[in-house]
């Protein structure tokens, strides 16, 4: 099989962006579809996705286990601690593992590690940290909007064609 | 009337930022303030150095004479390294406020100030979390706190509620600073593709080397949001939980149900009155008078003058509750509040605390930086005071009369207090100068949003903007 081609074409707004991308979806290619597809921007453009295609985000599923693991940790923990406590410590009457102050030390727990789990769900999700991608450029955080696309060699000279039609900027190949 | 709705919405949003600043000029605005500030950034920096110095050489005095030398002793063993602790945690919460609780609700005003607003979070804690360190007699014993593995096998005693302290602001830390990071992370990679030398090798490695795909944001926005679900309620608790320190003993003054509210309400309003402070402060040392507006000002004082009425009902409440409770320890703590030898400063507090915000709600006071400057400073004097007249009023007058005794803040005290405001301008100016203080990919995402409004009114000025999704 032929190594892929990546290229990126650089617009001056979404709407251009907009366009080439209907365009690479709807183009006859006599061989296979455009193998992927990325929009890179300096903000975040969630309209897009209508025509990009829509793709399933995960991060609540880290967010929920790891919330749920810190509860686990903290009770725990703290009834770790206080069964310890017991042996050297008189508790005159007293649960040798409280319930009440439990629930505290849980729901922070339950909290920090949550945030962790999400903070590395997302570098899980975004696929970071990464290297830096040769077809970059500055522009990109600026105030220019990148469309990276993968083809075949077949279908090189056509997706080119459809990116200048829709007065790509800048066209980047690597 | 669709038409009127929807032009007051358009200039509305109109108002808070110029809406022809050019997306590339905006990186170079905020990129060119951290490399050039004025001359006055340093004159703070000096000036905050020289407090921070003047605390370090009062509190090796302490530490080597021990903690009498700032006149801590029964029966008032709190004084006001616990009010600064107090105060410090509560300055920490306007951040998390307005960055988490306004994204939440979709307040478009929040973006050019939520930056530096989490960074007053974060430089507040680290603050805060020196003073129960300062507190220690033993200071070399610190790590006791924590549950480590010992021979003796004592552990630290999850009951108490100094404990449950220790593990909320120990979560509130991490979450905060992580917090910040993540939400700077494609502010640095912008940064990483414009700077040099050291500068560039630290955003290079921070930038995870984020490029902006449509993957990354989606990802991102979504995690934002969890972060800022989780921040909100972690706030919430960690100021109440620092009120439990109080309310869950039985001293006079302390034990009271609606201690945890209004905590939280003193911290959103200290943190508000700080926010402004910094938020003049930032404007004219950076010069960000294109993106720190008039109109978010207001806005900011507004909010502030809210909470200060929230936090003045809470006032009433609580001192109502008692006055018709009759209790005889209660009465007596809220008669030396109000008449003892702290009278003075609890009624500069409970009057200043409610009638100096009122102040804010003029435009001529709102539009004068200097005046703003010196209200919003006096209001953090007033919660400052409202900390130090928890403490110490009932530290005063307990149950038993062969206890009471009075106690007056140590030179060395007062030293390390100024210290500690000087440490906490001192970190929050550093974060500035390295971080961008203002959102650059959020004042963006603003001015398209705006001009996505725009342009479908223009197109048809009777129809509802499409909703544009956070």
């Amino acid at each position: 099989m032929a190594k892929n081609l990546e290229m990126m074409a650089l617009y001056s707004d979404f709407e251009e962006a907009r366009e080439a991308i209907i365009a690479l979806k709807t183009m006859d290619m006599r061989s296979d579809a455009v193998e992927e597809m990325r929009l890179v921007s300096p903000v975040p453009h969630p309209e897009l996705e209508d025509v990009i295609g829509t793709k399933p985000v995960f991060l609540q599923r880290f967010t929920f286990f790891g919330g749920l693991t810190g509860a686990i940790c903290g009770f725990l923990l703290a009834a770790a601690v206080a069964q310890s406590m017991f042996t050297v410590q008189v508790q005159g009457g007293k649960p040798v593992i409280p319930i009440p102050p439990n629930l505290v030390i849980m729901y922070e727990l339950t909290i920090l590690f949550g945030v962790w789990a999400t903070f590395f769900g997302f570098l899980f999700g975004a696929g970071l940290p990464t290297r830096q991608s040769k077809l970059y450029s500055h522009t990109v955080a600026e105030d220019q909007v990148g469309l990276w696309v993968e083809v075949t060699a077949a279908q090189y000279e056509a997706v080119k064609k459809v990116l200048k039609e829709h007065r790509a900027l800048e066209i980047m190949e690597h | 009337m669709q038409g009127k709705f929807l032009r007051g919405v358009k200039n509305n949003m109109e108002e808070d930022i110029r809406k022809d600043i050019a997306w590339a000029q905006i990186n170079k605005d905020v990129l060119d303030s951290m490399e050039s500030p004025r001359k006055t950034y340093w004159v703070i920096v000096a000036s905050c150095a020289v407090l921070v110095v003047a605390a370090i050489i009062a509190y090796s005095f302490q530490y080597r004479y021990g903690l009498g030398e700032a006149k801590l002793n029964r029966p008032q063993m709190w004084g006001p390294y616990i009010a600064n602790f107090i105060f410090w945690v509560g300055v920490s919460h306007a951040g998390t406020l307005l960055s988490a609780a306004l994204f939440i609700t979709n307040s478009e005003w929040r973006r050019p100030i939520y930056r530096s607003a989490e960074a007053m979070t974060t430089c507040a804690l680290m603050t805060a979390g020196l003073f129960p360190i300062l507190h220690l007699g033993r200071v070399w014993d610190v790590y006791w706190t924590m549950p480590l593995w010992n021979q003796r096998e004592l552990w630290p005693n999850f009951r108490s509620p100094l404990i449950w302290d220790l593990t909320a602001i120990f979560t509130y830390l991490n979450c905060s600073m992580l917090f910040l990071y993540y939400g700077m992370i494609p502010d640095l990679a912008i940064y990483r593709d414009k700077a040099r030398g050291w500068r560039k090798k630290l955003y290079t490695a921070m930038a995870l080397g984020w490029t902006g795909t449509d993957r990354q944001w989606r990802n991102f926005r979504k995690g934002y949001l969890m972060l800022a679900c989780f921040l909100l309620p972690l706030a919430i608790s960690v100021h109440s939980v620092v009120s439990a320190d109080f309310a869950m003993s039985n001293v006079p003054g302390w034990h009271i149900t609606s201690f945890p509210p209004y905590f939280v309400a003193g911290a959103l309003y200290s943190g508000c009155a700080g926010i402004i402070s910094l938020f003049i402060i930032l404007r004219y040392t950076f010069r960000f008078e294109e993106y720190l507006t008039q109109p978010i000002l207001d806005k900011l004082c507004k909010l502030t003058f809210a909470i200060c009425m929230v936090w003045s009902y809470l006032n009433l409440v609580e001192y109502a509750s008692v006055f018709y409770g009759q209790d005889m320890y209660e009465m007596g703590v809220i008669k030396e509040k109000m008449y003892g030898v702290y009278a003075p400063f609890w009624w500069f507090m409970i009057v200043g605390g409610t009638f100096l915000p009122f102040g804010l709600l003029f435009p001529a006071i709102r539009k004068n930086y200097t005046v703003l400057m010196i209200l919003s400073l006096l209001l953090n004097l007033v919660m400052w005071l409202e900390r130090w007249m928890i403490l110490a009023p009932s530290l005063a007058h307990g149950h038993e009369p062969y206890g009471w005794g009075y106690k007056w803040p140590s030179a060395i005290e007062m030293i390390i207090t100024l210290g500690s405001f000087g440490w906490f301008t001192l970190l929050f100016l550093a974060f500035v100068k390295i971080f961008p203080s203002v959102s650059m990919y959020e004042i963006k995402e603003m001015l398209f949003e705006h001009r996505h409004v725009s342009d479908r009114l223009v197109r048809d000025p009777r129809s509802h903007p499409e909703p544009v999704k956070p």
